[in-house]
């Protein structure tokens, strides 16, 4: 295979990157918790912005992510009006717990199933957790991977500056 | 940071091998034009931004490893003292269209990698459309029907396998009705497979909101055609496969069930026999005050289905067989996992947990998995089964406790105890022998100020068998949101005579900026299998310095 005319579809790619990136959630579909299919791009806060946190039941660190974030939510609601959203990654082997392991944490904020990964690979997500930031808009302002304890108030920080 | 489990199945490794020629596709071709047509549109039509241009996105991955010998490890076997991996995606977004390719690099693969990964090539290319109810792709796709008992086309990186399919989708998907129709072949290394797959999936929802209730009723239809022309009378160049499913949940109470069975695929892994596949898998769900369970059921029975016949390891798998014990994540739990055995098991898992006012949870979990009861014949058939009966070879048990508190604003606790049985025959191959196996595991957490933080585990697990005893530590500081720093030392030490002492010590660091991030790391890895849902890939153990470049864009 000759690789020059791919690397010439690169470089002028990653040029144009830089002008137009992703902004927006792709109109992908996911599943709710009762298994009915939703538009990953409906599942937005039309009031405010939005944390959308991708993670599983197995991944420790996304646990300690989304509870961090959901001891702080109900301030920063009164402060920004944001909506956290969880998409798990979950596959067949885990994917019927996960309504159960909601229950047992008591997570009042949305939950939806990416059930083969379709959302996790149009977002060109490797790894998680893997958090995003988006406006009233639905536009794309900050992306994180991984979790370190504390990365919330780096979140916060950016809602405020929204 | 994503976590994988390991365990040590030889079974399933060293396999064939199929290097296919990568020639320059139609549909390459189609794309890159495609591409190139966007491109020069979106950058030259319209000053307005992504509204009317569309956007790129794409990452990029890169992971590196520099071995170094250990006289203790079986370096010399390796031809490369250095393993590269590249994988590059770019995708362009055009309103409801999207253009995607993926080029990957292995100069050389990393050790444990399928050995048909081999230089420079375009893994997938593809065209979609996506509008409000109607979707289409041209080109490389993945998919799944149901759990995946016949169908599951997916990429799993860390293990080197990506069964995608190469051909034509077409879905609708609305509230109430939804379906799948496909034709393609599937990725082999930078090729394809000789077998043709098509399929239609397709789901019906009937819920009721004010009686509170939902239903979902699915079935599914795959075939497989691979000619052949060989003298063996049992092999079939059509395959099919079918299932049906039922989703109910009422209140707080679910259950979601799925049968399927397989036509006579007479192959190397089932030793050319003709006996139909059959699967079954149930789970439910139920939730009462403070306490939350899951029942899980399955059984299966010769469902290796693949589209190339005579293929081995994770090369051309059609369908997945999840795996029906609790998913271990702490580092010596996974050195004896269970792996699905598809040609026949039957067992099911319990797992109940209860939450306490303050948050705090405790969680039990129980497993058991057999052979099935098998009635030889001499035909082709090879044998027949009773669905209810249940063999006596125990293959795997386990019972697990977990609990879980935030102790004080600044320490987080999570203490396990987990007891394991573990056929080693079966799961591993090898000596037959039962591996009895007792973990315990404390892990914590402390909140050093607003954004640096101490965890630490230390783990100890105890078996006569096998070998012998494991102890483990790790300590990680990280400064939210960049840096992480850790080390950590797994020490086989067999037993208390402390005559043979392995160190398996690993330091690194990584440095995370937005979708960015960058690990590295040095130290020895013992050897185990690195498993993501049940499919597993053999890691040798090595010694060197590892390298992370991870980037979404």
């Amino acid at each position: 295979m000759t690789t020059k005319p791919y690397l010439k579809i690169v470089i002028l790619f990653l040029a144009m990157t830089s002008v137009y990136a992703q902004k927006r959630i792709p109109d992908v579909f996911i599943e709710d918790l009762q298994r009915q299919r939703v538009s990953a791009s409906q599942i937005l806060n039309t009031d405010g912005p939005t944390i959308v946190s991708f993670w599983a039941t197995w991944c420790k660190p996304c646990l300690r992510e989304l509870q961090a974030v959901n001891t702080e939510l109900e301030e920063w609601k009164k402060e920004t009006h944001v909506k956290l959203v969880a998409i798990s990654t979950d596959d067949a082997r885990t994917q019927r717990r996960v309504l159960a392991f909601v229950k047992s944490k008591r997570w009042s904020f949305d939950v939806y199933i990416d059930p083969n990964g379709d959302l996790q690979r149009s977002m060109n997500i490797l790894s998680i957790p893997h958090t995003i930031i988006l406006n009233k808009s639905g536009e794309m302002i900050y992306r994180h991977s991984a979790y370190a304890v504390g990365d919330e108030v780096k979140y916060f920080e950016v809602l405020k500056g929204l | 940071m994503q976590r994988y489990s390991f365990n040590t199945d030889f079974t399933d490794f060293y396999g064939s091998e199929k290097i296919r020629p990568n020639p320059l596709h139609p549909l390459s071709l189609c794309s890159i034009i495609l591409l190139l047509i966007c491109l020069s549109t979106s950058s030259f039509s319209q000053s307005d931004s992504t509204k009317n241009h569309g956007y790129f996105s794409g990452s990029l991955q890169v992971e590196a490893q520099r071995y170094e010998e250990d006289k203790n490890l079986p370096f010399k076997t390796l031809e490369n003292r250095l393993g590269l991996n590249s994988y590059l995606q770019l995708n362009y977004q055009c309103k409801k269209f999207r253009i995607g390719v993926r080029g990957e690099s292995y100069s050389p693969a990393l050790i444990g990698y399928p050995s048909n990964l081999k230089g420079v090539g375009l893994a997938n290319r593809f065209v979609s459309y996506q509008g409000k109810k109607w979707g289409a792709t041209l080109g490389n796709f993945y998919e799944q029907f149901g759990n995946g008992l016949i169908l599951r086309a997916q990429e799993q990186r860390p293990l080197g396998m990506d069964t995608s399919i190469d051909g034509l989708k077409i879905t609708f998907t609305d509230a109430i009705y939804s379906f799948a129709a496909f034709s393609g072949k599937q990725r082999l290394g930078f090729g394809r497979t000789d077998g043709w797959l098509s399929g239609f999936d397709n789901s019906l929802v009937i819920s009721n909101p004010a009686a509170n209730y939902f239903l979902q009723l699915g079935g599914s239809i795959v075939n497989k055609n691979e000619s052949y022309e060989g003298i063996l009378t049992t092999i079939k160049s059509n395959v099919w496969a079918w299932s049906n499913r039922i989703d109910y949940a009422v209140n707080a109470f679910s259950v979601q069930a799925e049968y399927a069975q397989k036509s006579p695929d007479a192959s190397p892994a089932n030793r050319f026999i003709t006996r139909v596949g059959r699967a079954f898998l149930l789970s439910s769900n139920w939730f009462v005050g403070n306490f939350t369970t899951t029942l899980q059921l399955k059984r299966m029975e010769n469902m290796s289905f693949r589209s190339q016949r005579g293929e081995m390891l994770n090369n051309a798998l059609i369908n997945y067989v999840p795996v029906g014990t609790k998913q271990q994540t702490y580092r010596l739990l996974t050195l004896y996992p269970y792996a699905s055995q598809v040609l026949g098991e039957v067992g099911g898992q319990f797992d109940a947990t209860y939450s306490f006012n303050n948050g705090s949870t405790f969680a039990f979990n129980a497993s058991a998995m057999n052979g099935l009861k098998r009635y030889e014949t001499n035909t082709d058939e090879g044998y027949t089964t009773k669905f209810f009966e249940i063999g006596e070879q125990k293959y795997y048990r386990n019972a697990s406790l977990e609990f879980d508190q935030q102790f004080t604003d600044d320490f987080h606790g999570t203490f396990v105890a987990d007891f394991t049985q573990f056929n080693r025959e079966v799961i591993l191959g090898g000596k037959p022998e039962t591996v009895s196996v007792l973990t315990f595991i404390a892990d914590g957490t402390w909140k050093l100020s607003k954004k640096h933080a101490l965890r630490a585990e230390l783990q100890h697990l105890a078996t006569k068998q096998d070998l012998g005893k494991w102890v483990m530590a790790l300590a990680e500081v990280s400064i939210a949101p960049h840096y992480f720093f850790y080390v950590s030392d797994e020490i086989n030490y067999g037993d208390f005579n402390f005559t043979d002492v392995q160190h398996y010590y690993n330091i690194g660091t990584a440095y995370s900026l937005n979708a960015h991030r960058i690990s590295l790391s040095y130290g020895r890895v013992r050897e185990g299998l690195l498993c993501v849902g049940g499919i597993c890939r053999l890691i040798p153990a090595y010694k060197g310095l590892s390298l992370s470049v991870m980037s979404s864009f």
